[in-house]
């Protein structure tokens, strides 16, 4: 079912993995054009949910996809806008969750099965995370953006291009540094320290 | 393996750039080496924190979307209410004014551009009368002009949904069906799909498939039946997407009144996926039309 689709699930999972510009392109494509926003949007409403609240949970479920996508987890099961409206209904009800704490409810659990982990695990990965971002935010911005455009696979090349680095080798040179930098900062992090890598 | 070939190593299994084989050797190198999963353990939390980044970063841009992109919100019910009721009294004027005697006798007012041929064209409900070939010709109407039109729009269906692999894996007619979706073999896959009986839950996603197998063949008249029961149905995605394969089916046999009415539905609903295809197709005939 392509109507509209300019871009195959295919050709989004290449351009997410392969990262450059071309996953920028596509998260593009599929953030503004792809129709995908709004039948998750239509999705929420009719679980309940308001129009803020999709906007939330759809922003999230971008990330999560991508990440996803990039990583391996989503195994090419059934329809690539399928799985991303799993994930906006699970991102939705646990942001639900979180803010309707106390309140015990009767809403069906989640149609289809997308992601889900253990409290426990989902809350040390958000103290791992928070642990993570206080290391991150003591280096500088360049080195920040440096990394994360290595993370993306951007080629030598085009790091050195982004940040005036003459050639390939500085660019490399300078990735090195950066994650020496990144590296001593987490391993003087207690909380790293003290559990076993 | 020296420190620099254990560092791109690891580096190149975090950046998913190792084939499966690749990977699985190096998993089974890490659980036989303590001192390489120590150092991969370190690298990955690295990792761990570029990804945060990427995440941050691609938050920050999603976020700068949005802005330039807001969610198209729906109207309220008083607006549609209103509109509705606007349309109707436009059509009820509208058929006074054409039939209203003139002083000659004749029912007044000169005959209005002609819509299209909106004579219904016979439409098989019962899916057990349907061709049992997908290779039906074309039913489209050369002179048709809403046809040719509708053709812009048409992107034949594809059928990649299955998790079978291979023939021996198919445990169901649904997986059958599928299996044989893929491999083409639309013959077949009608007759797996037309044995699954209206109580099954799979019920409705197999008249869609049929529906669409009809569809990508170009026998458009007999798609409509059970792209219609796809449309009636309260999955809204799957609903969508029939109603805007409906319409064009309907283009496609010259079935204007029933198109329009269905298209004129959709750009009525700025949610819809096809919101922005039905209002371009509805401009398009307008623009013909002239």
């Amino acid at each position: 079912m392509l109507f509209g689709k300019f871009y195959t699930d295919e050709q989004i999972i290449e351009q997410l993995k392969a990262g450059g510009k071309g996953r920028e392109q596509v998260l593009h494509y599929l953030f503004t054009e792809s129709g995908w926003r709004n039948a998750a949007l239509r999705l929420i409403r009719s679980l309940g949910g308001t129009s803020h609240e999709a906007e939330d949970a759809i922003q999230e479920a971008f990330i999560v996809l991508d990440s996803h996508v990039r990583s391996g987890r989503y195994q090419q099961i059934g329809e690539l806008r399928s799985y991303f409206l799993g994930i906006c209904r699970g991102r939705w009800y646990s942001n639900r969750r979180s803010v309707h704490r106390l309140i015990f409810s009767d809403d069906p659990p989640p149609l289809q099965r997308t992601y889900s982990e253990e409290p426990e695990s989902l809350l040390l990965k958000s103290e791992e995370r928070e642990h993570l971002k206080i290391a991150l935010d003591q280096m500088d911005e360049r080195c920040r953006e440096l990394l994360s455009m290595y993370k993306l696979n951007y080629s030598m090349e085009e790091i050195a291009q982004a940040f005036n680095l003459g050639t390939e080798n500085n660019a490399r040179q300078r990735v090195f540094q950066c994650r020496q930098k990144l590296a001593k900062l987490l391993a003087q992090n207690p909380f790293f320290n003290e559990r076993e890598l | 393996m020296n420190e620099q070939r254990f560092y791109d190593l690891i580096e190149r299994y975090l950046l998913g750039q190792m084939s499966p084989q690749e990977r699985a050797a190096l998993e089974a190198e890490l659980s036989r080496n303590p001192l390489l999963a120590e150092q991969f353990a370190a690298q990955k939390l690295e990792h761990d924190a570029m990804e945060v980044l990427v995440e941050d970063s691609l938050r920050t841009r999603l976020q700068r979307w949005a802005k330039e992109y807001p969610l198209q919100k729906s109207k309220p019910w008083y607006r549609r209410q209103v509109l509705w009721l606007a349309a109707g009294l436009a059509l009820v004027l509208g058929a006074f004014y054409f039939f209203w005697p003139s002083e000659d006798g004749r029912p007044g007012a000169p005959a209005p551009v002609a819509e299209a041929p909106a004579a219904p064209i016979p439409l098989q409900e019962d899916s057990t009368k349907v061709s049992p070939a997908p290779s039906t010709p074309t039913q489209e109407n050369a002179a048709n002009p809403l046809a040719t039109l509708a053709k812009k729009y048409t992107e034949r269906p594809t059928f990649k949904q299955t998790i079978v692999r291979n023939e021996r894996e198919t445990l169901s007619d649904m997986d059958s069906a599928y299996w044989a979706l893929e491999k083409g073999h639309y013959s077949d896959a009608l007759r797996r799909l037309r044995k699954i009986p209206p109580g099954n839950e799979r019920y409705i996603t197999a008249q869609h498939l049929i529906g669409e197998v009809h569809f990508a063949n170009g026998a458009y008249a007999e798609a409509a039946p059970f792209l219609r029961k796809a449309a009636s149905t309260a999955d809204y995605l799957r609903k969508s997407t029939a109603e805007w394969q409906l319409a064009l089916a309907y283009l496609h046999v010259g079935n204007a009144k029933s198109a329009f009415a269905l298209l004129r539905q959709i750009k009525e609903d700025v949610e819809h996926p096809y919101y922005q295809q039905a209002q371009q197709l509805l401009q398009e005939i307008e623009n013909n039309r002239r």
